[in-house]
């Protein structure tokens, strides 16, 4: 419920956000106050690496959609094992102790990592001959697309994606 | 027993917003649209946020002492992370050649468990720095640090924990 209502309030914010822009032509508001321009959205780019036409881009839309519903529970079980990780470094348990809070991450991630692999390679097969070559790079970007930070976050799960 | 209450609190919450972002309707959205499960297609805006720094100093009320060792851990930490996200830019490089290149499934398996095991690697970094900062902290302080547990996931997947990249 509250992550529908933050949900709400960033398309709200979103919508006011474009809809300013448009009737604006330069980056300032009606009280002439500097709006900069929002970035390219993570699919976009991701889009854009892949040189996926509307269609396509679609087809990723739902493939995407999917293995996001899919990763929901591993990122939850990710986050039990973040805090696990804290606090048995900040109760000070034994090395065995937090190592097997870290062999649990490890484990999760191995299932999140899984799922965008299983759903790049169902884009991957999507592409026309053409957009194969270099596609791979693209898995990286997959990730951002599937990990947008929440409120307040600036980095997603924490790979090496910046 | 303090911490886990704490870090109790922060498990509830951060499951609470993730399973309101990944719940229902995903699919359907418009052309830079924002689905009501997800923002996959949610442009991201840098407004002129304060830095990570300044973040921690205000959320926390950090005093003169506490700003040089938050900082001095944070910048020990992204050293000893360096490596290892370039170690996990190659690592996801490598899968996504692997899927490109037709590899089989076990081939695949192999290097997301390796990837996997960087990411823990990652995290522990994240979590260590984390808890070093959380120790020496106050009990006030200390009842304050929800976002900073937040803030920690990919601090160091820049060059440098500070700014936005």
């Amino acid at each position: 419920m509250f992550g529908r209502l933050l949900l709400a309030a960033l398309l709200a914010a979103t919508l006011a956000s474009a809809q300013g822009k448009k009737g604006g032509g330069n980056n300032t508001n009606p009280m002439g106050e500097y709006r900069p321009q929002p970035r390219q959205s993570k699919f976009d780019l991701f889009a854009e690496k892949l040189k996926l036409n509307k269609e396509q881009k679609d087809e990723a839309r739902t493939i995407l959609s999917a293995a996001m519903e899919e990763s929901l529970p591993v990122r939850q079980e990710l986050e039990k094992s973040r805090v696990a990780i804290a606090s048995a470094l900040i109760d000070g348990k034994s090395a065995d102790e937090v190592k097997k809070t870290m062999d649990d991450y490890a484990s999760a991630a191995a299932q999140l990592t899984g799922v965008e692999a299983k759903a790049f390679s169902k884009l991957y097969a999507s592409l026309k001959p053409n957009q194969q070559p270099k596609a791979g790079q693209a898995f990286d970007l997959l990730a951002q697309v599937l990990d947008p930070p929440a409120s307040g976050e600036r980095g997603g799960r924490g790979r090496g994606r910046q | 027993m303090f911490s886990k209450l704490l870090l109790t609190g922060i498990f509830v919450t951060t499951v609470v917003f993730a399973q309101g972002r990944g719940g229902g309707d995903m699919g359907g959205m418009g052309e830079g649209g924002v689905g009501r499960g997800g923002s996959m297609d949610l442009p991201s805006v840098a407004v002129g946020r304060p830095s990570r720094f300044d973040q921690l100093t205000q959320t926390l009320k950090l005093n003169k002492d506490q700003k040089k060792e938050v900082k001095s851990i944070l910048d020990e930490a992204q050293k000893e992370a360096t490596p290892v996200r370039d170690q996990i830019a190659k690592s996801r490089l490598a899968i996504g050649d692997a899927i490109q290149g037709g590899k089989s499934q076990d081939e695949i398996n192999q290097l997301v468990s390796s990837e996997a095991a960087l990411e823990s690697q990652m995290a522990g970094l994240e979590l260590g720095a984390f808890a070093k900062i959380f120790k020496g902290l106050d009990k006030d302080q200390q009842a304050n640090t929800r976002s900073v547990f937040q803030m920690m996931k990919g601090i160091f997947n820049g060059r440098n924990w500070n700014t936005e990249e």
